[in-house]
Formats: structure tokens, sequence, C-alpha cells
């Protein structure tokens, strides 16, 4: 399956994206063996002038860093231990990882009738509509056809004492 | 009191070269070295093939597809996404409002695949509210998410949700992307990225405790989680890096998965690299300023760290490119007025260490991920010349970002898809699709 995966468009390409490419590529590479210029001269001049090689690469680490190539183990080693042990440190962890929602709750913190967003689960094809702030508007389901959810009126509230008054 | 100054703003100058300078090769030391505990704790052991796992306990799940003009590509991610091998499963192609037929090529899918649904959005909201549609008419717990561009790896459930089985406090398992199109240097420099960098980052930063993102093109969700964050974030342009903090600042854990692969498409022209970098950087910007404040909850400690790279790897672009203006202008003005520096974009010795880490880093790469991704080694031939093509543009990027992400008014975050390189049809690229 990899193989078939891959796209490599190459001979597809134009002769002037391929041309293009190559010549990239090439001075790469130049900039690429260029960068090692130091290391070459330093070469040499170890053959020329017989230094043991173990003096010119000592020689050499000095030049390229900073700090000791022993310093620079020991922050990389320092900075690892700190990190593994900074990860157990007390931290927040969740509480209620086990809970479990139902279609009610996802349906209220989307502020949709949990009617219409039971509707569209048993659809396979359907509409979600938004308004312009973004808030889910209505699910519409479209395929297989499903009858309309029966609208059941939502309970009217009365407070006889708040009219009486 | 003047010479001690003078010495103290030498030493400070110094150190700022010696940041500027040492500052990369030292996080990508410590890159290999999280990344080899990674696989000494994670990946070592576990050579038994996933298909191999016991049905019964592998809980349903839904595969959700947002699509927005996915016209191209939609048939075959979908048909990718169907032969997941896996119990029980549903597919959920969530079109958001295309302009092209991406909406009728799902819908005609649907009667001959009986796992399919499609959730059509009435209006594009852009990719977050994509996904919260889609999570609403998910009918299981745990969700995967893939872009509409992205071939799943058949066993790429299976190595996901043993993450949520084995851990209650499991939120989201990111999965490891692979790159397809390679037909271009540019294409074949972000094969060796996404090994050497992407999947190396991801390896330590979870060895060492937090992931800094999860990759929006494949990662697995928790419902219950993702509710109690309140979902992606409409206003964020990367909603994958936002969720990924909101989800650890709550307590819940993010896990790198490597054996989950999904092969996905990239951009192969210089213009749509640098669009799609510009906006993971301001994405990224976006996202350090929401959560500067996790330095005040103690018991948010275990993202810190993560801040702190995010900081200087903020500072260091800034510097790197304060150093280059220094040098140019050392070049041009008469001596004495800036002080002499040598080139930072063309090193001497430390471009010799540079090149020596790099060729390190992707030797230890391709002995992490040749196992995913067979025809790694022959991209090294294209990918020397990685660490100045790449982290010139991701500084470029970073620098313009961040002053846009400062700008940015809280506004809905919009499709913006990259190139998605050459098509191996027409030989054409595939261009700028989506607004």
């Amino acid at each position: 399956m990899f193989d078939t995966l891959i796209i490599n468009a190459r001979r597809e390409l134009g002769w002037q994206r391929r041309a293009a490419s190559d010549l990239s590529t090439a001075m790469l590479w130049i900039g690429w063996i260029l960068m090692w210029t130091p290391v070459f001269r330093k070469l040499r001049e170890v053959v020329r002038l017989h230094v043991r090689f173990e003096l010119a690469a000592r020689e050499v680490l000095k030049t390229v860093t900073p700090i000791s190539v022993g310093h620079a183990v020991v922050a990389l080693l320092g900075t690892t231990t700190l990190l593994l042990l900074w990860s157990l440190l007390p931290k927040r962890r969740v509480i209620h990882a086990h809970a479990t929602l139902t279609t009610t709750d996802h349906a209220r913190h989307f502020g949709i009738d949990e009617r219409q967003v039971a509707s569209g689960l048993q659809s396979r094809i359907c509409v979600v509509n938004h308004d312009d702030d973004g808030a889910v508007t209505g699910i519409t389901p479209l395929y297989p056809p499903v009858q309309a959810p029966m609208v059941v009126p939502a309970p009217v509230l009365r407070f006889p004492q708040l009219e009486a008054a | 009191m003047t010479i001690m100054l003078l010495a103290l703003v030498h030493t400070l100058w110094l150190g700022l070269q010696g940041f500027v300078y040492f500052y990369p090769l030292f996080m990508s030391y410590l890159w290999m070295m999280g990344a080899a505990l990674f696989y000494w704790r994670f990946e070592r052991d576990d050579v038994v093939n996933a298909s191999q796992a016991p049905l019964q306990s592998l809980p349903p799940v839904s595969i959700l597809i947002p699509c927005f003009n996915e016209g191209p590509h939609a048939e075959e991610t979908i048909r990718h996404a169907l032969a997941t091998d896996y119990p029980d499963f549903e597919v959920i192609a969530i079109d958001d409002g295309s302009r092209d037929d991406t909406g009728s090529i799902l819908d005609a899918m649907v009667p001959l695949h009986p796992r399919l649904r499609v959730v059509h959005m009435g209006t594009n909201q852009g990719k977050a509210m994509a996904l919260q549609g889609g999570c609403l008419l998910a009918r299981h717990e745990l969700l995967l998410c893939i872009d509409g561009d992205a071939l799943l790896d058949p066993q790429c459930a299976r190595w996901m949700v043993r993450h949520f089985v084995a851990d209650a406090d499991v939120a989201a398992v990111t999965g490891n992307p692979r790159i397809r199109n390679r037909s271009t240097l540019l294409g074949r420099l972000q094969v060796g990225e996404f090994s050497s960098i992407v999947g190396m980052i991801k390896r330590a930063q979870r060895t060492f405790g937090r992931l800094f993102t999860v990759s929006g093109v494949i990662t697995a969700f928790r419902k219950s989680a993702l509710h109690d964050v309140g979902y992606w974030s409409a206003d964020m342009l990367t909603e994958d890096i936002d969720i990924t903090w909101k989800l650890q600042r709550a307590g819940w854990d993010i896990r790198f998965e490597p054996r989950a692969l999904v092969w996905i498409l990239m951009p192969e022209t210089l213009r749509g690299l640098w669009k799609q970098r510009l906006r993971w950087a301001t994405g990224g910007a976006q996202v350090l300023l929401k959560n500067l404040d996790v330095v005040a909850h103690p018991q948010q400690n275990h993202l810190w760290p993560l801040l702190l790279e995010l900081c200087l790897s903020l500072l260091w672009s800034y510097l790197m490119v304060a150093l280059t203006v220094i040098w140019l202008a050392g070049l041009v003005l008469p001596h004495g007025i800036v002080p002499l520096i040598g080139s930072p974009l063309i090193p001497r010795w430390s471009g010799a260490l540079l090149g020596t880490t790099c060729l390190l880093q992707f030797a230890i790469s391709k002995w992490l991920d040749s196992r995913y991704d067979h025809q790694l080694g022959r991209n090294y031939y294209w990918m020397v010349w990685y660490p100045l093509a790449f982290w010139l543009i991701n500084i470029a990027a970073t620098v313009v970002a961040f002053p846009r992400a400062l700008g940015r008014r809280s506004a809905r975050a919009r499709w913006v898809s990259p190139d998605r390189g050459v098509h191996v049809s027409k030989g054409t690229t595939m261009g700028e699709t989506h607004v």
C-alpha cells in the first residue's frame, strides 16, 4: 500500500521546473561542501605539518564551542534530567475522567433541541444550520427520509401568585 | 564603575551571540535525547502488530473528516477511511459549505457505504466549527479527526484507541503524518522535516511531559474531554495548538502514537509553503499570548517548560534577525559604528558543527521512522540543506507572525488550505483553491 501512496510526478513536470530543481539541489550541495571548508583546511594542515590528529581535534573542538565539550555534555544531561524530574512534579489532573455524556449534555451545550440532535444522529445525511454568531440553530435530516420529530409543546409554567399580583 | 558596566555589556553581547549560534544546536541534541528516551520507553518493545489486539476490547470510533472544497481528494480520502481495519466505526464527512462539488460527491457515496454519514454545514463556518458539528452528530465517544486530503492507514485507529482504553485521563492521541508528494525539492525537504524535526520533537516533548500541539491532520479525541474544555475555539488560526493547550491545562493527558500513520499532501511551491508557515506561526503566537498566564498557576507547572521553549524560540528568531541586520550594517557602514560580527547565516566552524549535528539528527530520525516510511533514506540526498532552507522560512514566519497575532482581533478563523503539491495525473500544481 505504501508505494502506491507516494506521489513522485517529477517526470511530468516541465523541463524548466526540473532544471530549476536540479540547479537548486546542486547549489545546495556546493554550499554544504563549502560549509566544511574550515575542516578541510585543518585536515590539510594536519597532513602537511605531520601534527598528531588527536591534538588537532582538541584544538578544533576548542575553536568550535565557546564552552568545553565536557561542559556542553553536562549542560545537556543536566537539562534532560531536570526536565524528567520536572515532569514528576505534582500537577493538575482531571478528576472526572470517567464521566459519560448523553445526547442531552451535548444538546444543552450547543443550545439546541435534544430531539433535533437525536434525529440528526439517526440520519445519514443532514444539514446543520448556524446563526451569524456561529451558534447552531437547527439540524435537518435529509437521508434516509425520516418523519419530522413530533413537536411536543413545552409546558407553560404559570405562577398564580405573580399573575394575581 | 564605567569599566564594570562596559564589561557587563560586553559579556551580555557575547552571551547573546552565543545564544543565537548555539540555542538551535542545544535544542537539537535535547530533542535527540528525548526522542531516544521515547523509543526506549514506548516504542522499543512494541513490535506486535496492532491487528492482533483482541477485538472485543476496542470501543467504537467515529472518524470525522471536515472538508472544504475537497472535490479532487474527497472520494480517495473517504475510501481510505472506510477501509479502516477496525471492528466498529462510522465515518462522518463534514462538508463545510464547499463551493465545488464536494457535497454532491459525498452524498453520492452514502448509499454505497453503510458506515458513511455526511453532515453539511448550511454555510461555511471554518474548520473548528465543522469539527464541532461533526462531534455533535457523532454516535461514539472516541473521535478520530483527519483532514479532507489525508489518507488513513488501516491500522491507525487500533494504535490510537489502545491509549484511551488504557488510561481514562487520556483526552487525545496524535498520530504520525507522512508526506505523500515528493516530486520537488521542497516536497522532499519536508519529508525530512516531518521525520527529523516534527516526529523527533513530538517524541521528545512526550518524554519530558507534555506536547506543544497535536497534529491537526490526525488526532483522536475523547468526546467528554472536548466537552469539558468547550470544544475547538472558532477564533484561533490553528485550532489544533489551541485545543492541545486547553486540554492539558484542564489536566487531561495527550499522547503521541508514532505507529498511527496518515499520508498527507504538503505545499510544493515557496508561496504555498510561506502561507502555511505564516499561518502556523501566527496561530502559535496566538496560543502563546492566550496561555501566558500558565505561569500564574502552579498546578499547571507541567506546561511551564513548553512555554519557556516557546518564548526562547521567539526571542531567538528576533535576535537572529537583529544579528543579521548588524552584520549587514557592519559590511556597508564605516568602521566603528556597529560592532563587527561574523555572519549568522554563513557560519564558519559552527557551520561544520551544525552540519554534523544535522547529519546525526537525520540518522536518528531514520532509525526511528524508517519502520513507518520505507523510502526515507532516499530523501536524505536532498535534505542536507534543510537547516538553512527551513529555519530561514521559519524565522521569517515567526518574526512576521508575532505582531500579526498581537494585532489580530477576535474573529472567526476560516479555511486557509495550502497548495497540495504536484498532482500525479496532470503534473500540475494544485493551486490555492481555498479562501
